[in-house]
């Protein structure tokens, strides 16, 4: 037979098979991890850095990685230098601008993009962008204008964009070195003080604080209010493009504290609060290093992964700070399986202060607690849909049992998807606060310059067609945190957590 | 008067869409441009590396990749700090291993897939590939980017919605394929580019590609290929749970 045989007509139907031939080196394979990719929901930017609870256990969470970007040497930040049309430093500007407007015009998953005039918007910005007077008012200029869309996980980063480091904030030589350099790929050179800041009844309030950090030897306790980190007031959040939810503005107030608190290693940061007995005190505080390496995946901003697991009698408790395939899921999944193999009756799962992270964590977590295929909730991308629903892996024996999962206005994007699909099956109950409302898939595209840009992809619905975005996940049992509770030294989150997991009949 | 106009009516060409040719010539020059049948009945297996980048995403990794001409197929693909997602067959059993859906024996549409993609280039398996394929115009988004005249022909699969390969109408080479892959969570439209033939051991292939699914784009570079390497029959096998 000849080159032509590979056709064969049988029963009037022609069968090809010069497909075949190439068939073994396509890459079709590759669209499951596409479809993990593509499906990054991370709101913000890396996490504040949040010690262990008031009475930690063995493996209790200790402090995370504040965010990559740093200001550019002496010029970074303040308008010193004149910005000429031509000038090589705004054609980058120019750059940053076209490549953010037009990376939203051609992949938000919302052709549309809510019925706004997009050219007329650029027509109005970039002059006023590329006319500012220092970069932090570029960024402002650029991320107000992707405001006016009216979603999370939609904002461009990049050098320059904070101000510099404050007046009385004192640099070590180490860290003198470490701000005139590039972002740091892994973020080692970047540490924090040791305690999470966080808005309690209205106010910037100290509410963990990481055993034998700087913040710990000052003597700085939970309960203490917060009014000045690094010389600043931290009353009021820098202008927005638009009006914020009051759980963004305090999902924002507390990335505002963390980004003010983290910095070089060695570093020294002023904090100015007033004690249990509202007197005023201030103190230096040295940046202590990172409880281990950070690594940065994708674009996102590099991060200290931590996981915590402990048992409280019949309860495991589980805490983890960021969603990744690597290296928490396998270690969140060794957790459950101990936890049920050690006959745990319920666990407890804290998800509060985490940002999100990589979505498609949500499928194999939801699938080691549920006993049945589970539907978690519709990913709508812009030319198509995909259901979150687990699958029967070979080899996998779920947890039974009950599940608690405990939120805050930290919580955000992966952990709401997460919260709210175990929610709706009634697999889970939610105790805590509301969550920050901003659910969406996202991707994070490098620009010229340094700088990227998060791009809302997908849009989520929960089983029941429910928005998270702008809503929140909405508690089983809402608690309220008070300053009174964090001076006593309680977690009465975590507390309602374990009533409720032991509970005989919850509601 | 009206005749001559009626006469220059009838001199002008008829105009309409160009008539597709068949199917089959299509396949068959672009057998020809490949190498011909012949050279790939040579063969017997094939282990090749690729380098993979996502396209401004900050992601890279490699894939590595193994088949035999009876059938058996793995491939691992992995992307730092993401993992390994795993696929393959011993040519009975199909399945799949990755960090999201965990270990897996496919069924359905996702069998009927991974069953396509081990085919190597056994004459007997023919009518087991394909329902159908006919010749279909070029679609527009396709014609635009090319950038050259294609020729397209449209897949029927047993099971799943078809694919559409485009061909370059004057090297005959693969140029874009679209379709639609079958997944747990539904159906993902994706898109492939091909480009950077390269003549090895008698036949022409690929070195570049370029998958689109939905947001994002992996480029997949060979940076290995080797022919005939003796493969254990156990690098084929499911693993275990």
């Amino acid at each position: 037979m000849g080159v032509h045989s590979q056709f064969i007509r049988r029963k009037g139907i022609l069968y090809g098979s010069k497909a075949r031939l190439e068939n073994v080196l396509t890459l079709l394979r590759r669209v499951a991890p596409l479809f993990a990719l593509s499906l990054l929901a991370c709101a913000g930017r890396a996490p504040a850095p949040q010690p262990p609870t008031a009475t930690p256990g063995p493996d209790a969470p200790t402090a995370m990685q504040p965010p990559a970007f740093v200001p550019l040497g002496a010029d970074g930040g303040s308008g010193s230098q004149a910005w000429h049309p031509g000038s090589p430093r705004n054609q980058i500007r120019e750059a940053i601008f076209t490549g953010a407007w037009t990376a939203v015009r051609d992949k938000h998953f919302d052709k549309t993009l809510g019925g706004l005039d997009w050219d007329g918007l650029r027509r109005k910005y970039q002059p006023l962008a590329l006319a500012a007077p220092d970069e932090p008012t570029f960024y402002r200029l650029l991320n107000e204008m992707l405001g006016l869309l009216g979603q999370s996980h939609l904002q461009v980063h990049g050098p320059g964009e904070e101000p510099g480091p404050p007046p009385d904030e004192i640099a070590s030589p180490q860290a003198r070195t470490a701000a005139a350099d590039a972002i740091r790929e892994a973020g080692d050179d970047y540490g924090d003080p040791g305690l999470l800041v966080r808005i309690i009844e209205g106010k910037p309030t100290i509410t963990r604080v990481r055993p034998g950090s700087s913040a710990a030897g000052a003597g700085l306790r939970p309960g203490f209010l917060v009014t000045h980190i690094g010389g600043r007031a931290l009353a009021s959040l820098p202008p927005s493009g638009r009006a914020l939810r009051p759980v963004e503005e305090r999902f924002r107030l507390r990335q505002l504290a963390a980004r003010r608190l983290a910095g070089p290693v060695g570093s020294r940061v002023s904090l100015r609060c007033l004690d249990e007995n509202d007197r005023p005190i201030e103190v230096m505080l040295e940046r202590d290093p990172p409880p281990a390496r950070a690594i940065q995946v994708l674009n996102m901003s590099p991060v200290v992964p931590e996981v915590a697991s402990r048992q409280s009698g019949e309860v495991g408790i589980l805490a983890f700070n960021v969603f990744l395939l690597q290296p928490v899921l396998g270690e969140v999944q060794k957790a459950i399986d101990g936890f049920r193999a050690r006959g745990a009756k319920a666990i407890i799962i804290d998800l509060r202060g985490n940002p999100g992270g990589i979505g498609a964590m949500v499928i194999p977590l939801a699938a080691r607690l549920s006993t049945a295929p589970l539907t978690l909730g519709t990913i709508v991308y812009r030319d198509f849909s995909n259901t979150l629903a687990t699958t029967a892996s070979l080899g996998i024996k779920p947890f039974a049992g009950r599940v608690v999962i405990l939120t805050d206005e930290g919580s955000a994007s992966t952990s709401e998807i997460f919260a709210a699909g175990l929610q709706e099956a009634k697999r889970a109950f939610v105790v805590g606060d509301t969550t920050a409302g901003a659910a969406l898939g996202s991707i994070i595209e490098g620009l010229p310059g340094g700088a990227v840009v998060q791009i809302p992809v997908a849009d989520f619905r929960t089983p029941k067609g429910m928005t998270i975005e702008g809503r929140g996940v909405q508690p089983d049992h809402r608690v309220w945190e008070t300053r009174a509770g964090f001076l006593a030294g309680r977690d009465v989150v975590l507390d309602a957590g374990l009533d409720l997991a032991k509970a005989s009949h919850p509601q | 008067m009206i005749a001559v106009l009626l006469s220059l009516l009838a001199a002008a060409p008829a105009e309409g869409p160009t008539p597709l040719r068949p199917a089959q010539a299509i396949l068959d020059d672009y057998a020809n441009a490949v190498g011909g049948l012949q050279a790939w009945k040579r063969l017997r297996s094939v282990h090749l590396k690729r380098a993979l980048t996502v396209t401004g995403q900050g992601a890279s990794g490699n894939e590595e990749h193994w088949a035999t001409a009876d059938g058996k197929t793995r491939s691992e693909s992995t992307l730092r700090d993401v993992g390994t997602f795993r696929q393959g067959s011993d040519g009975r059993v199909f399945w799949s291993q990755d960090p999201v859906f965990g270990l897996r024996k496919l069924e359905g549409a996702e069998q009927e897939d991974s069953r396509i993609n081990a085919a190597w280039n056994a004459e007997p398996d023919l009518a087991s590939l394909y329902l159908a394929i006919r010749s279909v115009p070029v679609p527009n988004q396709t014609a635009a980017e090319a950038g050259t005249d294609l020729e397209c022909v449209e897949l029927q699969k047993k099971l799943g919605k078809p694919s559409v390969l485009c061909f370059d109408a004057k090297t005959h080479l693969r140029v874009v394929q679209t379709g639609v892959q079958p997944s747990p969570g539904g159906d993902i439209p994706y898109r492939l580019v091909f480009g950077d033939w390269r003549s090895v051991k008698g036949i022409k292939t690929w070195y570049l590609e370029k998958m689109t699914a939905g947001p994002t784009t992996v480029e997949g570079r060979i940076t290995s290929l080797v022919f005939d390497e003796k493969i254990p029959a156990s690098r084929f096998n499911m693993p275990k749970p």
